[in-house]
């Protein structure tokens, strides 16, 4: 398994497998970084089992989980959809408006449950609950 | 709110470990002797007590010019007075104290305990904003510290922050964040909040200051004291350390080493605290007599054309061609200064300090203490082997990453090598790392339920450092093929194990950060 080829002007060059590779990782962490954040050894098994079929990490790891018998049926391939605002971590309910800050480094949400949240786009983790709300939230901006 | 309730939310302040003038990660560092900075000290004494005074004060010097020393000794007089409101003493080689995340929350975190009164103010702001310690550093100011501050019962008085070193605060929009939302303390009445802030004159601050009004601000310029006032303290410094090194009953009523070397000792200093300082260690090393030790100082040499910091670079080199090679004559081959490079290299480019046991394990090493120990006068090594090395001053760092400043090649540190060199021992813990490392057996224990002194004894801090820290390494290094091959085998069997690290750290949101900027490094290589 080689990770670079060498290209015409000496410099290193990064071959399609890594390539394939790195982006495979980048879509596995972010679709279920608030599963891992939860509980380490879901890392193996939620967390590797509902990766689509199609996934480098799942063909490169499942065949070590020994207790699998019947695998479930998976997606082809990854999902666009990354991240729900709503359920656990998340909000209670109906979401009305989400919007990224001007300098892109937030998106608050709000919803039906009375509160506006903040996330950070980069990583999809929270970034804070506004709570002081006394009825539904339908418009939040910067 | 109850005071069990109110110390239930205050203790979810983040406290950035180290950041206090009398933490013990600063023990052996030095105050300024009496009789010494005398003018200085008195005009900060004068400023903070004065009602009508401006709100900050910037001690601004060079590297070496006796800052932390001062702030150190001006920030324990003030407690004395109890009139320290917090101190924070940045350093840019240190996980919490070398960027602003936990600067205000430290800050309010010290408030309630040097101001008691408040206590229920800051602990009904953590209840109504939770998560402030993520939120915006504006925010954290303002509910933290400002509100609180405001609002407490009136006590007509004023109070200090301490704040050394903010040049290594590792963003330059925080420095200016940080320097403008402190200006806002000029709207406080009652408590009224000082800053001193010691700082180099670098390009953020600067313009940081530029932005306020003058009668905002003080500053008082260091390096610009005329030399005969710090000639005389270094002189003070030298007379007082260097005869406590060599005392001879009976044998002699002047003091070693005699007034004409301190005068040449004074000369070369050049207006550098550090240079005094470091001397001083070099000299009262047990390995050698003082007179040797001495007289390799006092040695002329060669030296090139003539740069502020000459005296100091020369300083830095014979102190190391004595304690590491013990010889002048450069062999760039030399297995010494080869394990020289390896392991200094290696401690001034970590983004943590880390205790010399867990160096070794990084660099998988045997040990680092032989090396360690030669090199006392500039690295400050713990007889406690827990706790962490750490380099007495910056410009010894600054030192031997510049190839115009370090002129013997075999001390040279080339910052890109280092950094790739620690990449692949980082890449080689990893592959350490197996499936459920800490022995859960179930798949559905939740993270928060692991007991903290398990998860630390299968994460000890070499592997939480690689985890963290690898792929930063590899971004500042010069990659080769085999590097790519590394992060390919990485990919292919130890990822899964590197995320069920994060989640026990709970870094795991570093690590999706990490994942894309892996991607996005790749593809433009």
């Amino acid at each position: 398994m080689k990770g670079v080829m060498l290209n015409r002007k000496g410099k290193l060059g990064v071959c399609p497998r890594l390539l394939e590779f790195a982006d495979d990782a980048r879509q596995f962490i972010l679709h279920n970084r608030s599963i891992i954040e939860m509980a380490p050894l879901q890392v193996y098994s939620a967390a590797l089992l509902f990766t689509p079929e199609a996934s480098i990490v799942r063909k490169q790891y499942l065949k070590r989980i020994p207790w699998i018998l019947m695998e479930p049926k998976v997606m082809q391939k990854w999902s666009p959809l990354i991240q729900i605002l709503n359920g656990i971590n998340g909000h209670a309910s109906q979401i009305n408006t989400v919007v990224f800050s001007p300098d892109g480094k937030l998106v608050a949400s709000a919803s039906d449950d009375f509160t506006v949240r903040l996330w950070n786009p980069a990583t999809g983790g929270p970034c804070g609950v506004l709570q002081r709300h006394l009825g539904r939230v339908t418009a939040v901006v910067f | 709110m109850q005071t069990w309730e109110q110390q239930k939310y205050l203790s979810k302040l983040p406290d950035a470990k180290g950041a206090a003038y009398n933490d013990r990660l600063w023990e052996y560092e030095d105050h300024c002797l009496p009789d010494t900075r005398v003018e200085l000290r008195q005009k900060i004494m004068d400023w903070f007590e004065d009602p009508n005074g401006e709100y900050i004060f910037w001690l601004n010097g060079m590297a070496g010019t006796g800052k932390s020393t001062i702030s150190r000794t001006v920030a324990w007089e003030l407690a004395e007075k109890k009139r320290l409101a917090a101190s924070f003493f940045f350093s840019r080689d240190h996980g919490d104290i070398s960027h602003a995340g936990q600067f205000f929350t430290t800050i309010a975190a010290q408030l309630t305990r040097s101001l008691p009164v408040l206590r229920p103010l800051i602990s009904q702001a953590i209840q109504e904003h939770s998560d402030i310690w993520n939120q915006r550093l504006s925010e954290q100011w303002k509910y933290l510290i400002l509100d609180p501050l405001k609002n407490a019962p009136a006590q007509s008085i004023q109070l200090v922050v301490v704040i050394d070193a903010l040049d290594e605060c590792d963003s330059t929009d925080d420095i200016q964040m940080i320097l403008k939302l402190l200006a806002q303390a000029k709207c406080l009445e009652t408590i009224q909040l000082r800053v001193l802030v010691a700082s180099r004159p670098e390009t953020p601050i600067l313009l940081g200051f530029r932005n306020f009004p003058r009668e905002r601000y003080q500053d008082f310029v260091l390096h610009n004291i005329p030399p005969p006032i710090v000639n005389h303290d270094i002189s003070i410094f030298f007379r007082r350390k260097l005869s406590s090194v060599k005392s001879e009953p009976g044998l002699s009523t002047t003091p070693w080493p005699g007034e004409p070397i301190i005068q040449r000792l004074v000369e070369k200093a050049d207006g550098l605290f550090i240079y005094a300082a470091t001397i001083y260690r070099f000299i009262r090393d047990d390995n050698y007599t003082p007179e040797d030790q001495l007289s390799v100082i006092l040695e002329d040499h060669n030296t090139p054309p003539q740069s502020p910091t000459k005296h100091l670079d020369d300083m830095y080199t014979k102190l190391l061609q004595q304690s590491v090679v013990g010889s002048q004559i450069v062999r760039v081959d030399d297995h010494l200064a080869v394990r020289f490079r390896n392991i200094v290299g290696s401690i001034i480019i970590l983004f943590d300090i880390m205790a010399a046991k867990e160096i070794a394990k990084l660099l998988h090493v045997r040990t680092i203490a032989t090396t360690l120990a030669s090199l006392r006068s500039v690295l400050s090594v713990p007889e406690d082997e827990d706790q962490p090395v750490r380099i007495f001053h910056p410009s010894f760092r600054d030192f031997l990453l510049d190839s115009h400043r370090c002129l013997d090649s075999r001390f040279l540190i080339d910052p890109k090598e280092a950094h790739i060199t620690l990449f692949r021992n980082c890449i080689m813990v990893l592959a350490e790392l197996r499936q459920d490392l800490c022995n859960l057996r179930e798949p559905g224990v939740s993270v928060g339920d692991i007991p903290e002194h398990i998860i630390q004894r299968y994460i000890p801090a070499h592997i939480y450092y690689a985890c963290r820290y690898w792929f930063h390494h590899f971004q500042l290094g010069n990659p080769i093929q085999e590097d790519m091959d590394r992060i390919l085998r990485f990919l292919a069997q130890d990822f899964l194990h590197w995320l069920e690290a994060l989640s026990l750290i709970r870094e795991v949101s570093n690590g999706v950060l990490i994942v894309a900027d892996l991607e996005m490094t790749l593809r433009v290589s």
